[in-house]
């Protein structure tokens, strides 16, 4: 491994495009990933995700723009240069190999000699709980111990970055769930740099560091998952995570006196730049509160309940807004409601979140 | 009741029996013209009696054991050249953007008449000022078995999923090293496949040979001028024996490493397909 730049950071993604036909899969995306850090690039499918991914490893060629890895240009270097792992959907196992024999092929070149070479195959084994699989052939693991393999073998290397495109999509629920805690103490325990592409949110907010947003191409939003989760920059980050609300109203006043105006309440939004058109804001369902004791730091509104939503842990309550707009309430507790009720809503206020335009 | 009902059950559907029976005619259409050199061969033209000199004369004619030699050595050739062909042009296919042209320029051969072929050949050997030669010979049989070696490489190779190709050039391997390691392992059947094939076709393959054969004789060339000249002989009896015997087996061969190929993909499918 090479000595980073000092100041360098180990990824960075300068303004890089890539379409295909009329396809624009990469609109400008500019982005950084640290040393250690579990990234994760989120989206739906025809998103771009994937294909970022793949200009990182070196398999597409962005049409324009630049990647740098610990401030090297990498840009024009084949995929076998770059040092770099990646995990595949399909597991991408050679069939051809035992479980051994494919941890060992990215490490031929390392010069190890044969004890340290079973050496290292054991300890990366022992990494991705299969101890004792050396001499298996992959075609008759199950689909969660292929993908444990295929980890392996990126890892062999001992690479700068591990990209994993989609690694847990081929993966039944409940096994996903378990490589979703596996990978997060894999990527601990090596500390090596994951850059983690998936279209499943609860995947993301699970495992990772920092997570970007992407749609059309365009990055929509870089945070943490927490602050990506209560404060969505536009209606489609917002609408991504299942469980919020877009209310959308009009804007009264200017400057820093904007007033977000719906038919249900005002919102003092200060100075909006690059709002949502129509204006719009986003509450999360269990944001809401149904007739409750009012506090100051709440907006309340009135709202008629139209139907209730059975789901188990919780209940969802659909309102509809003075002006027919309709908006979800989550509660855990079983309120005794029937449709048709007049209630009184609350929500704390910071927690009614202004929306930005989306990115073109 | 129950009986009655057991005994329609077991009662072969009426329409089995036709099939069989054509299935029947079909293998005697295929088969029965393969029979009598076998037994004319195996019989003394003198006594009728049954013996085996005829193949034991064989091995004593002088000009028919040159042309066997001939014959292998083409084969080989051509068993070796064809198949780096047709791989290479398979991986041509994949590469570049323009697969059904390339398939179109490498098969158009094959539907150019034998003869006009090795006519058009000689002459461009003899604008070239290239004499006829084994040389010239294992170029024909070559153009002719290319277009079938490829598209056997391309079957097999349309069956092999390429990343497994980027796995490696994310392991470290350039093009040729993850080509060596990893895809040729995989397609390794339909190359052995298409040599095999090649290898039949350029011991068949009789007329565009013969065009260009100049002094040097083939086992077809043989057969076919023997037959010309002198007619039926006992020994042409054997040598045809032998010849469909070989084939035979060849082809068997051919069938057995199939079945592993299918064998092994097949595996592969199953196992994807148990992790739904």
């Amino acid at each position: 491994m090479q000595a980073a730049t000092a100041s360098a950071p180990l990824l960075h993604i300068r303004t890089v495009w890539k379409k295909f036909g009329d396809r624009v899969t990469a609109a400008g995306v500019d982005l950084q990933v640290g040393n250690g850090e579990f990234f994760t690039m989120l989206g739906p499918s025809g998103s771009g995700k994937s294909t970022v991914l793949r200009m990182i490893s070196g398999l597409e060629q962005p049409d324009d723009g630049r990647i740098l890895i610990n401030g090297e240009d990498v840009t024009d270097l084949p995929p076998w240069k770059r040092g770099l792992g990646m995990v595949f959907q399909q597991y991408a196992n050679f069939p051809h190999m035992s479980v051994a024999q494919n941890i060992g092929y990215g490490l031929r070149r390392s010069n190890l000699d044969r004890t340290a070479l079973r050496q290292r195959v054991s300890e990366l084994l022992d990494l991705v709980s299969l101890p004792g699989f050396q001499n298996k052939p992959v075609t008759q693991l199950s689909g969660g111990e292929q993908q444990r393999v295929a980890i392996a073998r990126a890892l062999a290397p001992r690479p700068r970055l591990l990209l994993l495109d989609e690694p847990l999509s081929a993966l039944d629920e409940k096994i996903r769930r378990e490589m979703q805690l596996q990978l997060k103490d894999i990527q601990r325990a090596t500390g090596t740099a994951f850059v983690y592409v998936t279209h499943d949110q609860e995947e993301a907010l699970t495992m990772s560091d920092r997570v970007a947003v992407l749609n059309w191409g365009y990055l929509v939003q870089i945070d943490a998952p927490l602050a990506l989760f209560r404060q969505p920059r536009t209606k489609f980050v917002a609408q991504f995570f299942r469980g919020s609300n877009v209310i959308e109203g009009r804007f009264t006043g200017s400057g820093a006196q904007t007033v977000f105006d719906c038919a249900a309440f005002r919102l003092d939004c200060g100075a909006v730049d690059n709002a949502a058109n129509p204006p719009a804001v986003a509450i999360r369902n269990e944001d809401i509160r149904i007739n409750p004791r009012a506090t100051e730091h709440e907006t309340t509104f009135d709202a008629v309940l139209e139907r209730v939503v059975y789901r188990g842990i919780y209940t969802d309550f659909q309102f509809k807004l003075a002006d027919g707009q309709i908006i979800v309430a989550s509660a855990t507790s079983g309120e005794a409601l029937d449709p048709g009720a007049k209630v009184r809503l609350a929500v704390r206020t910071d927690r009614i979140i202004p929306l930005h335009a989306e990115p073109s | 009741m129950a009986s009655r009902m057991t005994s329609s059950g077991r009662r072969t559907p009426p329409g089995r029996s036709l099939v069989w029976l054509f299935l029947i005619g079909i293998l005697v259409f295929l088969y029965a013209p393969l029979v009598p050199p076998v037994l004319l061969a195996l019989q003394d033209p003198a006594t009728g009696t049954l013996n085996v000199t005829s193949f034991g004369a064989i091995a004593g004619d002088q000009v028919l054991m040159g042309a066997l030699l001939n014959s292998v050595i083409r084969a080989i050739i051509v068993g070796i050249a064809a198949p780096l062909l047709g791989l290479a042009a398979a991986q041509a296919v994949r590469a570049f953007g323009i697969p059904r042209l390339i398939i179109t320029v490498i098969l158009l051969p094959l539907f150019i008449p034998g003869a006009s072929m090795g006519v058009s050949t000689s002459l461009f050997f003899k604008l070239t000022a290239i004499p006829p030669s084994l040389f010239t010979m294992a170029v024909v049989q070559i153009l002719w078995a290319l277009p079938f070696a490829f598209l056997i490489i391309l079957t097999v190779m349309s069956g092999f999923d390429t990343i497994y190709l980027e796995a490696a050039y994310t392991s470290g391997s350039n093009r040729l090293q993850a080509f060596w390691d990893i895809e040729l392992p995989q397609i390794a059947p339909g190359i052995s496949g298409a040599a095999i094939f090649s290898i039949i076709l350029s011991f068949n393959e009789t007329v565009r040979t013969a065009i260009v054969q100049g002094g040097n004789n083939t086992v077809q060339t043989f057969v076919w001028s023997r037959y010309q000249q002198v007619g039926l002989t006992p020994n042409m009896y054997a040598l045809m024996s032998l010849i469909i015997a070989v084939t035979l087996l060849l082809i068997l061969a051919l069938v057995v490493l199939g079945r592993r190929g299918q064998n092994k993909t097949q595996g592969r499918a199953v196992t994807t397909a148990s992790e739904g």
